[in-house]
């Protein structure tokens, strides 16, 4: 299945998404409207960034109307709708927000806070996670938790997993499990590696783990009544939601996931000026992060964030540049060798998922001499996901993105923890409830398996 | 003797996918400041001053030509269309929105638009718009820039005469010394 569609009757068959289509999904002769395949779909959403054969309003609006009642998208929009899309989830969201039994719990990942504004005329990359939270509060949700809370779990999880792997002589090199479309799309093409991805899960389904669990425990709901909703940047996080095997909590972990535009849609249709929302913080007890925890939207900062952690729990001390050069920059792929006390750790970057098939090429000749490699399908990592504000003209891509990403690192350097481990929220959850990383709550929780041949 | 001549847009068949990025950029391009760069920006009518068709024979573009006698100028009563330099401009103070203009067009350049404000996003008034050539812009024309498969390009009619008068002299010294 797959959450991506090409209307027909809007494709004229240019065929310029099959040019970005890592995943050779796009089927369809040139001039005829395209279709999907979704046995190939990664669901990435880069086919629906590219696309430009759009509908706009018009004196006419009929058939405008009609298609944006199909996608399920609010009748207050008036943008232009395009035919590679997604299917908008707002009206579940809708539904648990205006039923007065549920209990809403939300998250947004890092790259939300750097993408949003765009949507109301902000310039690129503005920086905005106290209006983003404050626009969540205003539309309803009981509590406004933050993915990038759950990113510094999987920065300390991930960063032990490593390490155990190291020590042990385990799977190696070890891949990032964040990305969804990644591990769709390895699942799919070779189930046999599937032995190299972390077991973690990714932030959104730690904190959808957690949510229904500790988090309702701790504030006295009850979790059959709480509705676990995620907006993310991405277009893929919907489906890795609905894997059957996240519902550790009894319940299914994560409800319902939405775009950074859908989200968007709501603050608009809901008559929120959201350029102007004072600040309000994030709720406890998931609500507080570190700056390792933002990185994660960018390329690479995963690895930087998990880096920072690792180096510590290796040799018990501070890791001497807290901004690791390594980590950054934006090319497709990239490796760098980073001394951990006596161990040269060898690390690797993947960024735009054609660029992961040669390292995997390399991983199967023998010749892919690295320990841990972080993979994001996207092109600049979440930042440019699928779900993120679409831009007009592609031309603007290089300076969208890299104001993204400058704010994803500006934010890290204005918060006072930049270290994971050092989220005094996390060490509480530790304390309280999964004991210690890696251990046995933890991996009922927070880790899983990936399907083998 | 007038130098000027009318400079335009045209699409190689060859190339154009009919993608439609011209016309966004297009009518990015044209939008001012107040919109941003991204689609959730925008809020209601999109309107480029050109269009990609479908033809017998692959794509076309539909854009105005900056015709050298243009029926459009002459037509146009309260003199809101003027030449200036390689272009027909069309002056929205001036332009009562009669849609005289749209008849006298013989390649439906010209549309009848709402007036945008995009401060307010509230339309007032509608006037003519057509290609201006992105005369104010240092980069050249935004839908050139835009597309992915270098299918539109300036069109310099003189110039192009001049090169292709060369090419063909070329071609028959060449031919001449088979």
């Amino acid at each position: 299945m797959t959450y991506i569609t090409i209307d027909q009757t809007l494709c004229i068959g240019c065929r310029e998404c099959a040019k970005v289509c890592p995943a050779d999904a796009i089927q369809g002769l040139p001039g005829q409207p395209q279709s999907i395949d979704p046995q190939r779909c990664v669901m990435c959403g880069q086919c629906v960034q590219k696309c430009k054969s759009y509908i706009a309003p018009s004196f006419d609006m009929s058939r405008y109307t009609a298609i944006r009642r199909e996608r399920n998208i609010p009748q207050t929009v008036l943008e232009p709708l395009f035919a590679a899309h997604f299917q908008s989830q707002l009206p579940q969201v809708k539904a648990a927000l205006q039923d007065p039994q549920t209990v809403c719990f939300v998250q947004c990942a890092p790259s939300v806070r750097v993408g949003i504004e765009e949507e109301f005329g902000g310039a690129p990359g503005s920086l905005v996670p106290g209006k983003l939270s404050a626009a969540l509060h205003r539309l309803g949700f009981d509590y406004v938790f933050d993915t990038n809370f759950a990113a510094d779990l999987t920065v300390v999880e991930e960063g032990t997993e490593l390490i155990h792997r190291i020590l042990h002589n385990e799977t190696l090199p070890m891949f990032t499990s964040c990305c969804p479309a990644w591990i769709t799309w390895l699942e799919r093409n070779h189930p046999d590696l599937t032995k190299h991805l972390s077991s973690c899960k990714s932030p959104q389904q730690m904190a959808g783990a957690l949510f229904k669990t500790y988090a309702a425990n701790r504030l006295g709901v009850s979790p059959e009544n709480v509705v676990s909703i995620a907006v993310m940047p991405c277009t893929c996080k919907e489906f890795e939601s609905q894997r059957p095997e996240m519902n550790v909590s009894g319940y299914q972990d994560v409800d319902v996931v939405i775009t950074t535009r859908e989200l968007a849609w709501l603050i608009k249709e809901a008559g929120i000026s959201f350029s102007t929302l004072p600040d309000q913080p994030f709720d406890s007890p998931l609500g507080e992060y570190s700056g390792a925890g933002a990185l994660f939207g960018a390329t690479g900062g995963v690895m930087e964030a998990a880096l920072r952690t690792g180096y510590e729990l290796v040799t018990g001390e501070k890791f001497p540049a807290i901004d690791v050069s390594a980590a950054r920059g934006s090319d497709g792929f990239r490796t760098a060798e980073v001394d951990v006390g006596d161990l040269k750790l060898r690390i690797g970057i993947v960024t735009g998922l054609e660029h992961a098939k040669p390292v995997i090429q390399q991983l199967q000749a023998g010749t892919l001499d690295l320990h841990f490699i972080e993979v994001m399908a996207c092109p600049q990592g979440c930042i440019s996901g699928g779900g993120q504000p679409k831009l007009l003209v592609d031309g603007d891509n290089p300076l969208v993105c890299s104001a993204r990403t400058a704010s994803i690192y500006a934010h890290d350097r204005a918060l006072p923890l930049r270290r994971a481990h050092e989220n005094p929220a996390l060490q509480e959850l530790y304390q309280q409830f999964l004991e210690h990383p890696g251990g046995t709550v933890s991996h009922r929780l927070l880790h899983t398996k990936y399907k083998e041949p | 003797m007038k130098t000027d001549f009318g400079f335009f847009i045209a699409a190689d068949p060859e190339l154009c996918t009919g993608c439609k990025a011209c016309e966004l950029a297009c009518f990015s391009a044209h939008s001012g400041s107040a919109p941003g760069k991204t689609v959730g920006s925008l809020s209601g009518f999109v309107t480029p001053n050109l269009h990609v068709v479908r033809t017998a024979g692959g794509w076309s573009l539909a854009t105005c030509r900056h015709c050298e006698d243009a029926p459009c100028l002459n037509v146009c009563q309260p003199k809101a269309i003027t030449r200036r330099g390689h272009e027909v401009v069309v002056d929205p103070a001036l332009c009562t929105g009669c849609s005289d203009c749209i008849p006298a067009c013989p390649f439906g350049a010209i549309s009848i638009v709402p007036r945008r404000d995009f401060a307010s996003q509230d339309s007032c008034g509608m006037a003519a718009r057509k290609c201006d050539l992105c005369q104010d812009s240092a980069d050249g024309p935004a839908c050139v820039r835009a597309c992915p498969n270098g299918a539109l390009r300036l069109v310099d009619p003189e110039c192009e005469r001049r090169q292709k008068g060369v090419q063909a002299v070329e071609t028959l010294i060449a031919l001449s010394k088979l």
